[in-house]
């Protein structure tokens, strides 16, 4: 669970200037999926993938290029669940040999794993489905260690699928989603649940839907796959952060979030999640749990001084730790940092903020810029587009209220004709904008940088389909998984992949 | 060729600037509040005489929204009957109401209370209309039902934001509530959220449409703040479109 005043109050802080009221012209960023892409060439996720394949096969840098040859997959159901077991065996087959069958015209061809993705999958027969009691499912993987283990050996990386009646998302038998994922993240495996489920609301599970021959199947496998691609630590596209000062990107986007802490009450827990110039997650790390400041002139809660200074500062060293960023490190003078939370900062989280970049810069040769990016996901009004069809404004339409907010569609309609429902746009605040530090020269170029880590929605292959960009998102979703104590150990491989997606 | 034609929601006040604002200070502490007989809140009590409070810096700071200026009421009749004890009251006249200092403890506060003491007035005969808070629904614009609920439309101005220099607009926004066929509120959570949540997909179009609705049988709305009187008349302002433009020179970061 996220702080809710965090989100919930600081739109308040805004004043609109009426005279700068405007509509900011947003730029549309392609993903990239090889190095060979045309500069023009704008495609969606499943259109980049089957012509180009994920990116870290088509890239020559050394360290973003795929480090496994292949997946296996190994699948674990609850016993006595005889349709989730036969749902499973149906989704297993269709992830092996592919999906042509058109249900209705919202529906997309799959080609199987292997073809889309471009590399060897390993996949058990049905008759090798794991069944495991619910509430014992660490005493069944007791037997087992050795099995994934050995997946290693033969340069290829492990996957869970675990097939259930839950999901992340409802209720209902939570226990048995939280109680796979604790169980093989401890494992150092990385988990990717098939529910078998269905929404009064609408919507359902893979399961649920591979069964009815009348429901589509085509994107939820795209999902499906890409969530796998990413949790064995595949590459699918990256985006690039453009500055308007020539050469000049950013280096990393750090974002920051908080989650309560479950063990100590009143206490709060901070996560932050790095990702460097490509988009490519270099790392995440957590604070102590600290107790939490309440001001009364203050929208939401005041990190103290002294734990933002330790987190940033943490998290510089662990960029600093990983080889590309670190070589990158040593050809550039000046190092571009975005800092993204869902509140303002607070002067005293500045003051630590701007101590650990100190600390940094007494450590090393290079300058490092920084800019504090408050980005708020409930907004605090919306726009309406009267030339497209249903009144939706498209996703990247962004909004400045004064010199240094703008509101952001990052989700939503991308064609006028669109007929969907109406999304809403987040609040971006440029809080440090036209100061001297701050690597940004205007608040057109931050909206670009947010829209664009938006684009790195590795859990989907729908675009517009996430409001946060990935530094929040990911963020969002780690300290949410921690907050059920489900966190890869300090030296996992998982930390270099999307486990968390 | 240009694809947009855009408009925000904001209602900007058009009435009178909050420089010059009179307002009461009385030294005083929230642990003094005298228990209420009938169990109300200080907030309730206090707006029944018209009165907006917030405490802040061991302060109450309160001012009258119910048209009377400060000097036409009697403050300190209205604190000893819901005050233990307390210090006398000042009037000042303060430059500061939308500063950072002021905005969240104080100025907010008072300002969603001159709004719901309007909303209350205004709607008071309207039997259609029931007001909670900042909140009123429309019990004819019943948006989803089914056998057993069905889902009524409302306007919330919560949403309350500084506007240039020493002024405000709201943001109004559309909410929802639903109702079971005795006419109570939902209690199951579950029930209620989903309900809530089918009916209030809808296109932008519908949304604005439902938002006008609402808001024409409420605006003019004119909250006063003891010396000023706000103005809020309209809900849009609108922007002019700029095309979306591609990203180039994806050489130069590869």
């Amino acid at each position: 669970m996220v702080i809710k005043d965090e989100r919930q109050s600081s739109i308040f802080t805004i004043t609109i200037k009426r005279e700068k009221v405007e509509q900011i012209p947003t730029l549309e960023v392609p993903l990239v999926f090889s190095d060979k892409q045309s500069v023009y060439e704008y495609l969606d996720p499943v259109n980049g993938i089957i012509k180009y394949g994920p990116y870290d096969i088509n890239t020559s840098d050394k360290h973003l290029s795929r480090k496994f040859r292949g997946v296996e997959l190994f699948v674990f159901y609850p016993k006595n669940e005889e349709i989730v077991y036969k749902t499973l065996n149906d989704l297993i087959y269709i992830l092996r040999e592919g999906y042509f069958e058109r249900r209705g015209s919202h529906d997309i061809s799959f080609r199987g794993f292997e073809n889309e993705f471009r590399l060897k999958f390993f996949m058990p027969e049905n008759k090798e489905f794991i069944s495991y009691v619910p509430g014992n499912l660490r005493k069944e993987l007791e037997s087992r260690k050795n099995n994934f283990t050995q997946v290693f050996e033969r340069e290829n990386r492990p996957i869970v699928i675990v097939g259930g009646t839950s999901h992340r998302s409802i209720v209902k038998n939570r226990e048995q989603y939280l109680e796979s994922k604790l169980q093989f993240t401890n494992l150092d495996l990385p988990c990717q649940y098939a529910s078998y489920y269905e929404y009064e609301t609408g919507g359902a599970g893979i399961l649920y839907n591979a069964l009815r021959k009348n429901r589509p199947l085509g994107y939820s496998l795209w999902n499906l796959a890409l969530n796998i691609y990413g949790k064995v630590g595949g590459l699918a596209w990256v985006i690039r952060q453009g500055l308007s000062k020539v050469g000049q990107v950013i280096d990393l986007s750090i974002g920051i979030r908080f989650v309560p802490s479950r063990v100590q009450r009143g206490f709060i827990i901070g996560y932050l999640t790095i990702l460097d110039s490509f988009g490519r997650l270099v790392g995440v790390v957590s604070s102590p749990p600290f107790k939490v400041q309440v001001e009364k002139e203050v929208a939401g809660m005041v990190v103290p001084k002294e734990v933002m200074e330790n987190i940033v500062l943490e998290a510089l060293k662990k960029a600093g730790s990983d080889v590309r960023v670190k070589e990158i490190f040593t050809e550039k003078e000046t190092i571009n940092i975005a800092f993204h939370r869902l509140s303002i900062f607070h002067p005293q989280e500045i003051r630590g903020i701007v101590s650990a970049i100190d600390k940094c810069h007494r450590s090393g040769k290079m300058k490092i810029e920084y800019a504090l990016i408050p980005i708020i996901d409930k907004p605090p009004t919306l726009v309406f587009n009267k030339l497209a069809e249903n009144w939706n404004a498209l996703r990247g339409t962004a909004i400045r209220l004064d010199d240094r907010v703008a509101i952001l569609y990052t989700a939503g309609t991308t064609r006028t004709t669109d007929r969907s429902a109406l999304s809403y746009p987040i609040t971006v605040i440029a809080q440090n904008l036209a100061e001297e530090n701050c690597p940004f020269t205007s608040l057109e170029e931050v909206c670009h940088h947010v829209y664009s880590l938006t684009n790195l929605h590795w859990q989907t292959v729908i675009p517009g389909s996430v409001r946060l960009p990935a530094t929040l998102e990911f963020a969002q979703n780690i300290a949410n998984l921690a907050s059920f104590k489900i966190l890869p150990k300090e030296d996992s491989w998982l930390w270099h992949t999307l486990w968390f997606v | 060729m240009n694809t947009d034609e855009l408009f925000i929601i904001i209602a900007p006040n058009e009435g009178d600037k909050l420089d010059s604002l009179q307002i009461w200070k009385v030294r005083m502490r929230r642990q003094d509040v005298k228990p209420d007989p009938h169990g109300r809140t200080l907030r309730a009590r206090l707006l029944d005489k018209g009165i907006a409070h917030s405490f802040y810096k061991e302060y109450l700071w309160a001012i009258p929204v119910n048209g009377r200026k400060v000097d036409e009421l009697n403050l300190g009749e209205v604190i000893s009957e819901n005050f233990l004890k307390w210090v006398g009251e000042e009037v000042q006249e303060i430059n500061n109401f939308t500063s950072d200092e002021l905005w969240y403890p104080v100025s907010i506060v008072l300002l969603r209370d001159a709004i719901r003491y309007t909303l209350q007035v205004k709607l008071k005969d309207q039997k259609d209309f029931i007001i909670h808070k900042r909140e009123v629904y429309n019990k004819k614009q019943i948006v989803r039902s089914d056998t057993y609920t069905y889902v009524i439309l409302g306007v919330s101005f919560d949403k309350i934001l500084r506007m240039d220099d020493d002024n405000v607009c709201l943001c109004p926004e559309l909410v929802y509530e639903c109702y079971d066929s005795l006419g109570g509120v939902v209690k199951d959570h579950f029930e209620r959220q989903k309900n809530i949540l089918l009916a209030s997909r809808c296109s932008s179009k519908t949304y604005f449409e439902r938002l006008e609705l609402m808001i024409k049988n409420i605006f003019t709305l004119e909250p006063h703040l003891s010396n000023r009187t706000l103005k809020f008349n309209r809900i849009y302002i609108q922007i002019s479109g700029k095309e979306k433009i591609k990203q180039t020179r994806l050489e130069e970061w590869l």
